[in-house]
């Protein structure tokens, strides 16, 4: 992957691994340009969770840079800086909603990016608009549905109006209905990349252009195309349907 | 865990703002705990009981709160009579009850049960939530106010945690007994629970960083005090104030003991 004139983040050379273990990100290149929609599927503990949190600047990495739009990223100031143009959406919706109604958490990113209170709640109200969530702005966060719940942290984090989306597998303990809806939603975000680390294969077919893999701390990038059949059987499969 | 009881409450209280009922509770839990004079406390008790039966509050729920108190009174009812020094009023046997020792555990009876009954009157009928952005607006360090909010939120997580955790040794058949195996497993158990609160506290703040947290607090809610708010809190300033004096025996009144 060479650096492109429309690469926003670009990562060269990244190493990490935790004090007195192996390495879990080894001599890391990765390249994102822009309008890129890119899945990420790997074994559990191959590092795609550190990986983001690698980009964020929540774990610093240990050799190698980080570049956004061709500047290096070193400094905490910069990583602050880059988490409002990259947003991180945790594997976990609980540990990114914190307060008691959900307008008050959506419009918790753009009051710390330094808004008014007027201009945070235009902001907060345009966003749950965008994910037909106006209805939930005076819902308390944690009697939220599992479901729910993730399309709010989603929306927390659209609400920082950021470039690019790290998505921390999504579709994670969601229903099928939800999951139609985050295909759909994610697929109307023409002006936002994104880089999706799911197991579900299905998921990441629907709603990015390429997949890749990874394997031994790096990303493995096979943009062949391989035919191939596998017959399947579940019950009531005599009935038309689709796998999504 | 948390149940919030007396937050849908319908009464005159409800119409004031989180803000003054806080900032009254403020004032007359300091004064109430300031003052020794029993000219001042019982009229405080007083008005506890007026304010808790203007919220409207439910008389059982106030009663089963009071009864948890009255574990706390009782031991000192037991320990302050016969071990403060002063004038002799009854002898039992070796024991000696006296005057300032009776009076002192009718001073924090007193104290105790009138301030109970105002936070339950004023602090328990808003939401914690409200609480903690009046708080905010009483200018107290966003620091304390954020940790309140956390808190609130995650209890109800810690306490799901808890659950499954109870549930995973349940159903492998463990049963709460007296033995050395059960003590070593509710300490694994709590321990357990420690651990996962730690952890899930590191990843809310991993979040809180993402989104550009930087120590400040900002607020969404505002609250606008109308007449009823400042006569309220003119109210309680105005008795606050003749307490003070009393105390201060600068106005005197009748004394029952």
């Amino acid at each position: 992957m060479h650096q492109s004139h429309s690469a926003i983040l670009s990562l060269q050379k990244i190493s990490f691994h935790y004090p007195n273990g192996p390495a879990v990100i080894n001599n890391l290149d990765f390249t994102l340009n822009k309008g890129d929609r890119i899945g990420l599927t790997a074994p559990n503990g191959s590092g795609k969770s550190t990986l983001f949190h690698l980009i964020v600047g929540l774990l610093k990495s240990s050799s190698g840079r980080i570049l956004y739009e061709d500047r290096e990223i070193i400094q905490e100031e910069d990583f602050r800086q880059l988490r409002r143009r990259v947003g991180l959406l945790f594997q976990d919706a609980d540990d990114q909603l914190f307060f008691p109604t959900v307008l008050e958490d959506v419009a918790f990113g753009p009051l710390n990016l330094g808004k008014s209170k007027e201009e945070a709640l235009t902001i907060s109200h345009q966003v749950l608009q965008r994910l037909e969530l106006s209805d939930f702005a005076d819902r308390i966060t944690f009697k939220l549905s599992g479901g729910e719940k993730k399309l709010v942290a989603l929306a927390t984090v659209l609400a920082m109006e950021p470039d690019i989306l790290l998505l921390d597998e999504p579709t994670a303990g969601l229903d099928h209905k939800t999951k139609l809806r985050l295909i759909e939603l994610l697929n109307n975000f023409t002006d936002l990349s994104y880089l999706i680390v799911s197991h579900e294969f299905d998921f990441l077919t629907a709603t990015t252009n390429h997949i890749y893999t990874m394997e031994n701390g790096t990303i493995l990038v096979d943009e062949e195309l391989h035919i191939h059949h596998h017959e399947h059987a579940h019950r009531s499969g005599k009935q038309p349907h689709r796998h999504i | 865990m948390l149940q919030e009881t007396f937050i849908n409450q319908k009464s005159l209280i409800q119409y004031l703002t989180p803000w003054t009922k806080t900032l009254a509770a403020i004032i007359s839990s300091t004064v109430i705990a300031l003052s020794n004079n029993l000219s001042v406390l019982l009229p405080a008790l007083g008005i506890a009981l007026l304010l808790v039966s203007v919220a409207g509050l439910d008389f059982r729920q106030i009663g089963r709160r009071l009864l948890i108190l009255s574990g706390f009174l009782l031991m000192i009812w037991l320990i302050l009579p016969f071990t403060y020094e002063g004038e002799i009023v009854w002898r039992i046997s070796f024991l000696n009850v006296s005057h300032e020792g009776l009076l002192a555990a009718t001073r924090l009876t007193l104290k105790t049960c009138s301030m109970l009954l105002i936070f339950l009157a004023l602090i328990s009928t808003m939401s914690t939530a409200d609480l903690a952005y009046a708080l905010h607006n009483l200018k107290i360090p966003a620091k304390l106010v954020l940790l309140l909010l956390i808190t609130y939120r995650y209890i109800f997580l810690i306490e799901d945690e808890l659950r499954t955790l109870q549930r995973a040794a349940k159903v492998r058949n463990f049963k709460p007994d007296t033995t050395l195996h059960c003590y070593r497993t509710y300490a694994y158990l709590l321990g357990m629970l420690f651990v996962r609160a730690a952890e899930r506290a590191q990843r809310v703040h991993q979040a809180m960083l993402c989104r550009g947290f930087s120590g400040r607090f900002h607020s969404l809610r505002e609250y606008h005090n109308r007449s009823l708010d400042y006569g309220f809190l003119a109210l309680v300033s105005i008795i606050a104030l003749l307490m003070t004096l009393c105390e201060w025996k600068i106005i005197t009144l009748p004394t029952p003991f």
